[in-house]
């Protein structure tokens, strides 16, 4: 039954944006010593507390003790998710780490529901926010310290497989959350499924779609854009109207994800499957380089090694520039501020490059460190499980943003992105398009310093001017081996497993 | 005003030359065309950030407009988001805490061993001062892991703004000792050593003679340390994500810059309501602050 | 804290200063001022062990080992973090560019100050007013005013350049976006922010100086520049000494400038190495290489401030 989406959708989601009543606490420990959730419990406590709810036949079916009484309700009167999976101790409190979303809305609408949460469950909750360029280092510090927040979010670099060993397994929360809403996408596993355990709880993606000035091309004579050529055309023609393409090329997340996503579709990319071998010297890389050198010098903005997360945005609010590659802020921040400029902008599908068709969205993950108390942990879990419940309305409130991760979620038609022509097609965002840092390997600690460090941005920046693809290479290749070797050969950091990742 | 009297008299001289340049005009005119160009180069940026906290949005991200003027009607909107929308005074108000128990601390530390150093006679107190120093040379950029793993772990004070208050002292005392060590230098030591053969203890004189003759400096030290405090940007950044415990500049910098969306209105206005009171502040003080630098560094 | 180690020029002074007292007091009196110094350092100096000496051992821990962000505690690897930044291209430039930074923005600031200051000696109407208004850079958080810069710089609706090419200045770089003058930008903001506290520490010892001083040099006609070099300067030494060592010290362990400004692009040509140790160190997660960055010039520094220091100490005495 699991494999039918749309009841379970119905089922299991509900729009009615509530929050569960409290149940009774259990002195068992929910939290083994090891810090893995006790699986059994967890569903124990899941499908007591969800007889009456769609969920629970899914649960009884996977778990072994069926003590619950399956009965089928009414679709829509009962709250979302029925019961908390993990049954919260006494004197148990919640804080939470996130991001600042780029929606504004959205925090306000998920502080409110961790609030609403905690009323409803007892639960003394505090939500703290940070920027997403300054997740990184809080984390760093709360791990270093052993002490933190009881769950979090990992934001743009999820650090997963770097703290393997601090984070609790919330494979016993992932498999009934994958029984009901189908697979995790590629992407999600990723950066999610570390050895056989999931260590991050897969929230959403970001996407980063091409925005493009659909007048510009009308009024020129040129196609809308459908491969990277075919924007490397348009910008040869407009570049010189100063109308260029602005993909950054600087010390900024943009340009991270932008070159990665181009050097993919160029069949290149830094390291090979096993996440181990460099793959720079190869005759893709050589012409994804020479593309990026023509692109840069015809039809790309000359400012944009100036430029920083906010700069293309703000590039083509100026009506300036006719393409970006960017998340869609950048268009909804004209949404009623200037309409004549927004309704010029479309978004398009995922360019295509000679060999794929690869996009690079910033995905974010939920985790709780392995030294957080138990009766945080328990309380976390539980938090976690009944939000997730409440996907639809969670999605809704980001106004479109928060892509989820799991197959059955990324039915069209979608709420919010279905029902405007404009967003329409950010539904096909979803699937093997989107892959993330490491790429067509895992994504280690290595990659991810090769991305703290904008080593793939400076690249392309080396082909400035008189700089050659050789250039080019010879930084990429002095900057990112030393980073692939100490990491494997230091104990410390296992290699990873690359039977074990999914593919 | 401790620099009136020492200021060039211009006037004296005035009568040297010619009708209309006088010396007298000569010197103004240079005065003033100086000063215009330090008031550019000091408010441009000024007033570039004061114009974008009144502009709206559309006006700010636009290129065929005038940056330094309005092309659509100014707005409070980003001062009214600011007050209602953030927790900006509960942000002003942490930095005013913080910075004020900074001072508190610093003073504790830094009186007592600026004292000894200046006045007292002890092996290696020349090692200890240089020692002192040496401390302000430890780069903070990675100081603040070590830092956290003592904060969270041995008094539990991360993510409260009292983490700021323990710490912010390791950067502030350092310069203060110095700053105050030649301070005390300049109050001559009959005057202690009178009020000793009053019958004072050796505490007693430097609580009722040398300290309030030390005003000057130790307001100095205070202003200097609270600037200091309210300036800080790392250790604030990774100590603290409750945003009811951050002080301006993060809760400003985290709050309202959004992924890739600046609010550069909301963020001029919180710079401008930030910094502009303690400019007031500094002014009001500059006289003291320069009494007590000029006094405590020249003996 | 025995006697016997107690300097002859401590004993001499005490002796110079209460001449009437007979010996045996005075002897106790030292012994007694030796323990009451050690009272008096002993906060700040137990406050500096706790919180400054115990990181940055710890810092130095991290520099010798495999540490990571996953992992704080590694296995020893000596000084191969070391050799390895010494040897990586992006750490060289970093540490050129602080240096050009740190003695760049000295210069600004040094010069810019001068100047103030002097201007501020004048009598004018109105000073306290422009006064305020003059130190604004210093006063607002730089944290906040370097965005004020960053939006100046935008390249996009790029603030300064339209200004300037207003009046007819002819330079119109993509400030952040080129090498030479994305650093000028970082020092400019730097200088900008500072140049009001340089004003104030040389006004301070401006007024210090004997306006007679002042004055008998300007009739003997000696020229402005020789009249600040020959007479001034050395009055004011000791606190320009100070107020330099402080500036130069923060200029070199500040990151925030060039963290909210360039994050070291473009193309790693801005990188200072507290922003680099930062970016590698954390952001990056090879904690033990940013320690090994952010520590790379400790031991040159504390060579060069302890000579510094002792001459300055030495001349006060």
């Amino acid at each position: 039954m699991a494999d039918d989406p749309a009841e379970i959708r119905a089922d299991a989601a509900p729009e009615v944006e509530a929050v569960p009543a409290p149940s009774p606490a259990l002195p068992e420990p929910a939290v083994a010593l090891g810090g893995r959730l006790d699986r059994r419990l967890l569903l124990k406590g899941l499908s007591a507390g969800l007889a009456g709810v769609g969920l629970a036949p899914l649960l009884a079916a996977c778990s072994s003790s069926n003590n619950a009484k399956v009965t089928k309700a009414p679709v829509g009167n009962e709250p979302a998710g029925g019961t908390p999976a993990v049954v919260i101790s006494k004197g148990a409190s919640l804080s939470i780490l996130m991001w600042n979303h780029f929606v504004p809305a959205f925090d306000t609408y998920f502080d409110k529901y961790a609030s609403d949460w905690g009323k409803t469950n007892n639960v003394n909750v505090r939500v703290d926010h940070v920027d997403i360029a300054q997740l990184p280092g809080r984390l760093a510090a709360e791990a270093a310290a052993g002490r933190g927040h009881d769950l979090f979010a990992f934001a743009a670099q999820i650090q997963t497989r770097r703290y393997q060993n601090r984070l609790v397994d919330m494979t016993p929360l992932m498999e009934p959350m994958i029984k009901a809403y189908g697979d995790v996408i590629p992407i999600g596993k990723a950066t999610s499924f570390i050895d056989g355990k999931w260590l991050g709880l897969p929230h959403f993606n970001v996407i980063i779609p091409p925005l493009v000035r659909t007048d510009l091309l009308k009024d020129n004579g040129l196609k809308t854009p459908e491969t990277w050529d075919d924007v490397m055309a348009a910008g040869k023609v407009l570049k010189p109207k100063n109308h260029a393409a602005g993909l950054a090329i600087s010390h900024c997340n943009d340009a991270n994800h932008n070159w990665r996503a181009i050097m993919w579709s160029f069949g290149a990319s830094e390291v090979q499957q096993d996440g181990k071998t460099l793959a720079l010297d190869t005759q893709e890389m050589k012409d994804f380089l020479t593309w990026a050198k023509q692109f840069q010098a015809e039809a790309n903005s000359d400012e944009v090694y100036a430029w920083g997360d906010v700069s293309d945005n703000q590039y083509l609010g100026s009506g300036t520039g006719f393409f970006i590659h960017d998340a869609i802020s950048a268009l909804r921040s004209l949404q009623g501020k200037n309409d004549q400029l927004y309704n010029n902008i479309a978004i398009l599908p995922e360019m295509k490059g000679p060999k794929a068709q690869l996009s690079m969205p910033d995905p974010q993950v939920f985790a709780i460190w392995n030294f957080t108390p138990k009766a945080n942990a328990e309380a976390a879990s539980s938090f976690l499980w009944t939000y997730m419940n409440n996907w639809k309305a969670n999605f809704i409130a980001s106004t479109g943003y928060n892509m989820p991760m799991f197959a059955n979620q990324l039915v069209k038609p979608m709420p919010v992105l279905s029902e405007d022509p404009k967003f329409v097609v950010m539904q096909d965002y979803q699937g093997a398009l989107l892959q993330t840092y490491g790429y067509p390997g895992p994504q280690t600690p290595a990659s991810e310093d090769v991305l703290a460090q904008y080593i793939i941005p400076d690249m392309i920046g080396k082909l400035k001017g008189s700089g050659t693809v050789e250039d080019a290479l010879k930084f990429a290749r002095d900057q990112i081996a030393p980073i692939y070797a100490k990491n494997y050969k230091s104990n410390l950091t296992p290699a990873p497993n690359v039977t074990a990742i999914p593919k | 005003m401790a620099s009136k009297a020492f200021e060039v008299s211009a006037p004296a001289r005035a009568q040297e030359r010619s009708p209309w340049l006088t010396r007298a005009r000569k010197e103004s005119i240079v005065t003033w065309v100086g000063l215009a160009f330090f008031l550019i180069i000091a408010l441009f940026p000024i007033v570039i950030m004061l114009v974008t906290s009144f502009k709206q949005a559309g006006d700010l991200i636009s290129v065929q407009t005038p940056p330094l003027w309005f092309h659509k009607w100014p707005t409070f909107a980003h001062y009214t988001y600011l007050f209602k929308q953030t927790k900006f005074l509960t942000w002003a108000w942490n930095t005013i805490v913080i910075s004020f128990f900074t001072v508190v601390i610093t003073l504790i530390l830094a009186v007592p061993a600026a004292y000894a150093l200046a006045r007292l006679h002890f092996p290696n107190a020349e090692n200890f001062g240089i020692g002192i120093f040496l401390t302000y040379l430890v780069p903070p950029a990675l100081l603040f892991l070590p830092l956290t793993i003592i904060l969270s772990r041995y008094v539990n004070l991360i993510d409260t703004k009292w983490a700021l208050v323990v710490v912010y002292p390791t950067f502030t005392t350092p310069f203060c000792v110095w700053l105050l060590m030649g301070f005390f230098k300049t109050i001559p030591i009959e005057v202690e050593e009178a009020a000793r053969v009053d019958g004072c203890s050796r505490l007693q004189a430097i609580l009722r003679v040398v300290l309030p003759l030390s005003i000057p400096g130790l307001l100095t030290v205070a202003i200097f340390a609270f600037t200091l405090g309210m300036q800080e940007y790392i250790y604030a950044l990774t100590f603290i994500s409750n945003s009811l415990e951050k002080p301006v500049t993060i809760g400003v910098t985290s709050d309202l810059i959004r992924g890739d969306e600046y609010f550069w209105g909301e963020l001029m206005a919180g710079a401008l309501l930030a910094g502009i009171p303690v400019a007031i502040l500094y002014n009001f003080f500059l006289d003291h602050f320069v009494e007590g630098i000029s006094q405590g560094a020249i003996k | 804290m025995s006697l016997t180690r107690t300097p002859a020029a401590a004993e001499a002074a005490a002796v110079a200063v209460a001449p009437q007292r007979e010996a045996g007091r005075m002897r106790r009196m030292v012994r007694g001022e030796a323990a009451f110094g050690y009272l008096l350092m002993a906060p700040v100096i137990i406050y500096l062990a706790l919180l400054l000496l115990y990181p940055l051992l710890l810092s130095v821990w991290f520099s010798l080992t495999d540490a990571s962000t996953g992992q704080p505690f590694g296995s020893w690897v000596g000084l191969k973090n070391f050799t390895d930044v010494w040897s990586n291209e992006t750490f060289r430039l970093a540490l050129r560019n602080s240096f050009i930074f740190t003695f760049g923005s000295e210069i600004g600031k040094a010069i810019l100050g001068t100047v103030l200051a002097f201007l501020l000696l004048r009598r004018f109407r109105g000073k306290k007013v422009l006064r305020a208004l003059l130190v604004l850079p210093w006063t607002v958080p730089v944290a906040l005013t370097t965005l004020g810069w960053l939006l100046l710089f935008d390249p996009t609706f790029s603030m300064l350049n339209r200004t300037t090419s207003a009046i007819g200045f002819p330079y119109h770089p993509n400030w952040l976006g080129e090498p030479v003058p994305a650093m000028i930008a970082i020092m400019m903001a730097n200088i900008w922010r500072g140049f009001p506290f340089s004003a104030i520490i040389l006004l301070a010892g401006l007024t210090s100086v004997p306006p007679e001083i002042l004055e008998s040099a300007a009739l003997d006609g000696c020229g402005f520049l020789r009249r600040f070099h020959y007479i001034i300067v050395p009055m004011i030494a000791p606190i320009l000494f100070i107020g330099l060592l402080f500036d130069l010290v923060f200029s070199f362990t500040d990151l925030s400038v060039v963290y909210l400004l360039t994050r070291g692009g473009p193309e790693n040509t801005t990188h200072i190495l507290p922003e680099l140790a930062y970016q590698n160190g954390i952001q990056g997660g090879d904690l033990a290489q940013g320690a090994a960055i952010s520590l790379f010039m400790l031991p040159v520094f504390v060579v060069a401030c302890v000579i510094m220091l002792r001459i300055l100490r030495r001349r006060e005495i």
